[in-house]
């Protein structure tokens, strides 16, 4: 008994040796990804180039749909970028779309970071370089052909950190992809409305839809705060739900609170609401919710930056839905809230960055990476059109895109956010959907023109009429001052939310919004500081 | 020292050490124990030096600059603070006083069904939904509370002609929904402790006490209870203990911004900073001052139980 119970506790030691060795982490970075290529022959002299440097990466998807079994490392896209960069993926992190914030600020709290990261959030990106997480790259940008040609000084002055210094590189701004209200033409023509100019002609085709179909919600929103797609019931009385932004006409920053238009918002909202052509379960919508309702409920519109349409049109017509019609319409604007249209400021840059790990051993390989990213082969063929004979083919000098490939292929586009999106490839990709379906040839022409009609008005209506806004040059405000404005913005969506459902009546909204401003005043002076500081410096 | 003490104190001497010889096997099974509690629990304790400094993941801990009680200080001072603690404490004394007690009854009634069958069904249909996901759940309630498909308003609209009822918008029902909706997921996995304690009664006490004319109310109160007395404290005194904590995964899935004045609690307010946020060396305040309560509040029940009840658990 005793020399079992010996051999038993010795067996015990020894498995928990074991484990404890397990839970010691190596990354093996140097082990090639599957399907990636190895080695490769010069092409010109025939000797043998430098092995493929292997590199981590993490990617911010931007919602596109893939197909099942996609694999982020290994593609044929990605494995042509990894060729021409002579580089091999370790690890490939794209966490799905609505987790990326939790993942990425976790990710970087564990000090684990990839060699290469690409974040939609600028100032988070700009906030970890500063705090030594990201390699400056001045110097990477003078002495790259492909990144020294892409930016302009004012666009440098957009990359830097509060302490002046260059850690992250951004897209290329999308002039064309302006933000507009993404309408259902389908409806329009089938209850005989025209375009809709005035808030007055949305809330007569609302109640139009509702009548004809009494189960639908002619406007739904997700993501319980009324955030991006609510953006609706606030843009065209010139405010927000929550935050501060930048009036061109007031030529100040200002909180979205100041002054009525916010009360003129929520009670349009209200009214919208309480008539039932504004989702009731809106505070509860998840984004698959939405997605579904939008889908099968005859939700009319929902405001997007243009390059969304394409990912929406797929979303239709995966799901069966290919006679509807989605094209972008201006905003409509309330009487007496400062402007009298709705105008889209001129984006000085994209809002996508990528950075250096500043620890990384790889840094040539990286910037090998980024400047394959940024090269035209990426950015305008191949992240666009795909590939000859197979994604599209050419019929006197156009590129026709080939079905099912080009449809099914569409998360091509993730790779191309380096560059903005131009009108041009924004109609190609909208194309693809277009004449993917089995609709007719009549179906397919109308939507084409239909769409090219709606983002002209678009552009001349939206675009070229603002200068840049100061608020693109200003440097990350202080942790204590974004923390207030964090906290404020809770409290602002959290009364609006309650006004527009009734649980809080218009006065007490009004109370209580006047008070916010008051309480958060420092935040304002912070914001205006900071542009009074840039314009000086800049001369803008 | 006398030569009969130096004797003595020699005897037990080896008598130690023959008793740690003979016990070194034991000691030895203990060892991956001990390890793996010190590893994962006592070590990682050097990491609440973080709630003292301005911690960047880029400097590490240790270089990280040292700002004291900054963090405490900014917390306690803030009303967002103050309105979570309070959400807190107050959802964990609903939880208490309705929750605490459904399990108890649930093994009482357990205890009084005679079938064996039918009792094991009971029991196991009544701890099923312990195993359903808190993101499986929360989609249930608020499917059933909807206010356009939910069974609740369907009952409400078609049987008592009220209009439908957004529940999950209205802050009056949220702690209801959360205490109640928490009762169903959890009162069968914790009835399993009881029903565990209630077989180790000695049925002999039973007889004695139908012997003394006493009825099945009697037997309960003079028998079963006392017999769950220590198995209660336990519970009690663990439950107090965390009364300043609560989980994270059902308010966060059923919350939304009308219902943050009621139903915002600490493991939300932490994970907005510290995960949304990244303010890691804040959220570590936070959670070093909650343990720090939780602890006083354990030793206090403790030492309470001890004066009413005549038992503690150390």
């Amino acid at each position: 008994m005793k020399k079992r119970s010996r051999i038993i506790a010795l067996l015990l030691v020894l498995a928990t040796l074991f484990l404890f060795s397990s839970c010691v982490a190596t990354k093996d970075t140097d082990s090639p990804a599957a399907g990636t290529t190895e080695k490769k022959e010069s092409s010109v002299e025939g000797t043998v180039t430098d092995p493929p440097d292997v590199i981590d990466v993490f990617y911010q998807e931007a919602n596109q749909n893939f197909p099942e079994g996609f694999s982020h490392k290994d593609n044929w896209l990605m494995q042509r970028i990894c060729e021409m960069a002579n580089v091999t993926l370790g690890e490939v992190i794209v966490p799905a779309y609505t987790d990326t914030a939790t993942k990425f600020n976790i990710m970087m709290a564990s000090g684990n970071i990839p060699d290469y990261v690409h974040r939609a959030d600028v100032n988070a990106m700009k906030q970890y370089g500063q705090e030594g997480a990201f390699l400056p790259l001045e110097n990477i940008i003078k002495e790259s052909p492909v990144l020294s040609n892409m930016y302009n000084e004012l666009q440098l002055e957009t990359l830097k950190s509060a302490d002046d210094v260059i850690y992250i590189l951004r897209s290329l701004p999308a002039e064309d992809d302006i933000t507009s209200n993404i309408i259902r033409h389908d409806l329009l023509v089938e209850l005989g409305f025209d375009i809709p100019k005035t808030l007055d002609d949305y809330v007569e085709i609302f109640r139009a839809i509702k009548a004809k179909y009494p189960d639908s919600v002619p406007y739904s929103t997700r993501d319980v705060g009324l955030s991006g797609t609510g953006s609706f019931l606030f843009i065209p009385f010139n405010t927000n739900h929550s935050g501060w932004q930048w009036y061109p006409e007031r030529n100040k920053v200002s909180n979205v609170f100041e002054g009525d238009n916010i009360v003129k918002a929520v009670e349009f909202a209200k009214a919208l609401y309480d008539e039932g052509l504004f989702d009731r379960e809106f505070v509860t919508l998840t984004a698959a919710d939405w997605q579904d309702k939008q889908r099968t409920k005859q939700v009319f519109c929902f405001p997007n930056n243009r390059g969304t349409i394409g990912i929406f049109m797929q979303r239709y017509i995966s799901a069966g839905y290919t006679d509807v019609m989605i094209a972008p319409a201006p905003f409509p604007v309330a009487e007496g809230v400062g402007i009298d249209e709705v105008y889209a400021a001129p984006p000085l840059i994209g809002g996508h960055s990528c950075a250096i790990n500043a620890k990384t051993k790889k840094q040539d390989a990286v910037v090998r990476f980024i400047n394959t990213l940024f090269s035209d082969e990426i950015v305008h063929d191949l992240s666009l059109y795909g590939r000859e004979g197979i994604e599209y083919k050419v019929e006197d000098g156009q590129k026709i895109p080939i079905f099912p490939e080009a449809f099914e292929g569409s998360w091509i586009s993730l790779y191309g956010w380096a560059y903005g999106n131009t009108k041009e490839k924004l109609a190609y990709a909208e194309a693809k959907y277009i004449y993917s379906t089995d609709q007719s040839d009549e179906f397919k022409k109308e939507y084409v023109k239909v769409l090219n009609e709606y983002t002209n008005i678009v552009h001349e209506t939206m675009k070229g009429k603002l200068d840049y806004s100061p608020l693109n040059f200003t440097k990350p405000l202080p942790d204590e001052i974004i923390n207030r404005a964090s906290e404020a913005g809770e409290l602002q969506r959290s009364i609006v939310t309650k006004a527009i459902v009734g649980e809080m009546s218009i006065e007490e909204f009004i109370e209580q919004k006047d008070k916010i401003v008051q309480k958060y005043e420092d935040v304002t002076k912070a914001h205006n500081d900071a542009v009074d500081e840039i314009r000086g410096k800049l001369g803008i | 020292m006398t030569k009969g003490n130096e004797s003595a104190i020699s005897k037990n001497s080896s008598r130690m050490k023959s008793l740690f010889k003979k016990s070194i096997p034991v000691y030895v099974l203990l060892l991956p124990g001990i390890l793996i509690h010190l590893t994962f629990h006592y070590l990682p304790i050097y990491g609440i030096t973080i709630a003292f400094k301005d911690y960047s993941p880029f400097k590490g801990i240790l270089g990280s600059d040292w700002v004291g009680f900054k963090h405490f200080i900014y917390f306690l001072s803030d009303d967002n603070y103050w309105r979570v603690m309070r959400n807190t404490i107050i959802i964990n004394i609903y939880h208490l006083i309705f929750g605490f007690p459904v399990p108890i009854l649930f093994a009482l009634f357990i205890n009084e069904i005679i079938s064996v069958r039918f009792k094991k069904i009971i029991q196991t249909v009544s701890y099923l939904p312990h195993f359903i996901s808190w993101v499986v759940a929360a989609s249930m309630v608020t499917t059933i509370l909807s206010p356009s498909v939910g069974i609740i308003n369907s009952i409400l609209v078609k049987l008592f002609g009220i209009e439908p009822i957004y529940f999950l918008s209205k802050e009056q029902y949220f702690r209801p929904i959360l205490v109640i909706s928490s009762i169903w997921k959890g009162f069968g996995m914790s009835a399993v402790y009881y029903i565990a304690s209630l077989a180790s009664i000695d049925p002999a006490l039973y007889e004695a006490a139908k012997i003394d004319g006493a009825g099945r109310l009697k037997q309960t109160y003079h028998v079963t209870l006392p017999g769950l007395r220590n198995i209660i404290t336990v519970l009690l005194i663990l439950r107090v203990g965390s009364m300043i904590s609560i989980g994270f995964e059902q308010i966060f899935l059923l919350y939304n911004p009308l219902l943050y004045n009621v139903g915002d609690v600490i493991s939300t307010y932490t994970y907005r900073l510290g995960l949304e946020k990244t303010q890691f060396s804040l959220t570590s305040a936070i959670g070093l001052t909650q343990s720090i309560v939780n602890f006083i509040l354990v030793f206090s029940a403790n030492r309470l139980s001890r004066y009413i009840a005549g038992w503690s658990i150390w």
